[in-house]
């Protein structure tokens, strides 16, 4: 009896069937070489909406307007005028608020200096809307730090500045 | 002797290593951007603070146009010789496609990642060749400084 089921338990080793793995490991090693090889690691990116003038899409969450002429200035309450010139380089030469000029030679300067500037104005709200005059030949970044500067400060009831006006400078 | 030998032999057990290689696969395959021909990874985005992060859903059919520093402008991974030819086509499909009335604006999400480098005068140009073809509504692309991100709740 004994003898007997030890010899059913010897053929049932036999016939157990088992599959080879090392052929599936090899793909799927090639498959995770392919995406670790491919993988690019993005920028964590964001967006900046735009209201064009004649847009009938234009809602009051919109936060910037851009204006193909120094004309088309839309009839903003207590704007606060700012104008930025640039050097041929395309790099930010000078800000001017008012009759407030910040100047300097290194541009990252000038955008701090507009930093200081903006946030003293703006610790008393007064304004309600800013009109950005902008030279032709000033690149996107300084633009679009002094527009995110911008949209930092608060309107006069304590909302968040949404009325953004870009022009190009007359 | 043949059977001490078979009893001898020494197997790894692969089926571990083989669940965790799937698991990568799993990552790397959920996080692969399949939209990549869209986005020129050769741009140098501008960095600033406030900006809102990118919204995926409700933003209705996207075109994404890549100006670059030179002031050339790539979409879908093909430099364009002519703009305003590119987008009077499109503006043609889309109103096709969506029954627009030649009056009204398209229905589309126009996104600009711009070089930093490019000047306004050219990106005004951009903007206004949007424009007179129907795409109003456009939205900039910036990359948002990771310590800008409000906390988690």
């Amino acid at each position: 009896m004994l003898r007997r089921s030890r010899r059913k338990q010897k053929k049932r080793s036999t016939d157990e069937v088992r599959l080879n793995m090392a052929a599936m490991l090899d793909m799927a090693f090639q498959l995770l070489a392919f995406f670790i090889l491919t993988f690019r690691v993005s920028p964590i990116e964001a967006q900046i909406e735009l209201r064009l003038p004649d847009s009938p899409q234009a809602t009051a969450s919109s936060s910037v307007q851009l204006n193909s002429s120094p004309q088309e200035i839309e009839d903003l309450n207590s704007p606060l005028p700012i104008d930025l010139y640039s050097l041929p380089t395309g790099e930010i030469e000078k800000i001017v608020i008012g009759s407030r000029v910040m100047k300097s030679e290194v541009p990252a300067e000038v955008i701090q200096l507009f930093r200081q500037e903006i946030q003293a104005l703006f610790a008393t709200p007064i304004f309600d809307s800013i009109v950005i005059g902008v030279g032709k030949e000033l690149h996107y970044e300084p633009l679009m730090q002094v527009v995110d500067l911008c949209t930092k400060q608060k309107t006069s009831d304590g909302s968040p500045m949404i009325k953004i006006s870009i022009n190009p400078l007359k | 002797m043949s059977s001490l030998h078979s009893a001898d032999q020494c197997e790894p057990n692969l089926v571990p290593i083989l669940d965790l290689v799937f698991q990568l696969i799993t990552f790397f395959m959920l996080v692969i951007n399949f939209k990549a021909s869209d986005v020129d990874k050769d741009l140098v985005l501008p960095v600033v603070g406030a900006a809102d992060p990118a919204d995926q859903g409700d933003q209705g059919d996207l075109l994404v146009l890549n100006i670059r520093s030179d002031g050339s402008v790539k979409v879908r991974g093909a430099l364009q010789p002519s703009l305003d030819l590119f987008l009077r086509t499109e503006s043609r499909v889309v109103s096709a496609l969506r029954e627009v009335k030649p009056d009204q604006p398209l229905p589309v999400t126009t996104i600009l990642r711009v070089d930093r480098k490019v000047a306004f005068e050219t990106l005004m140009k951009v903007v206004d060749t949007c424009k007179a073809n129907r795409f109003s509504k456009i939205d900039f692309v910036v990359v948002r400084k990771k310590e800008e991100f409000p906390p988690k709740p």
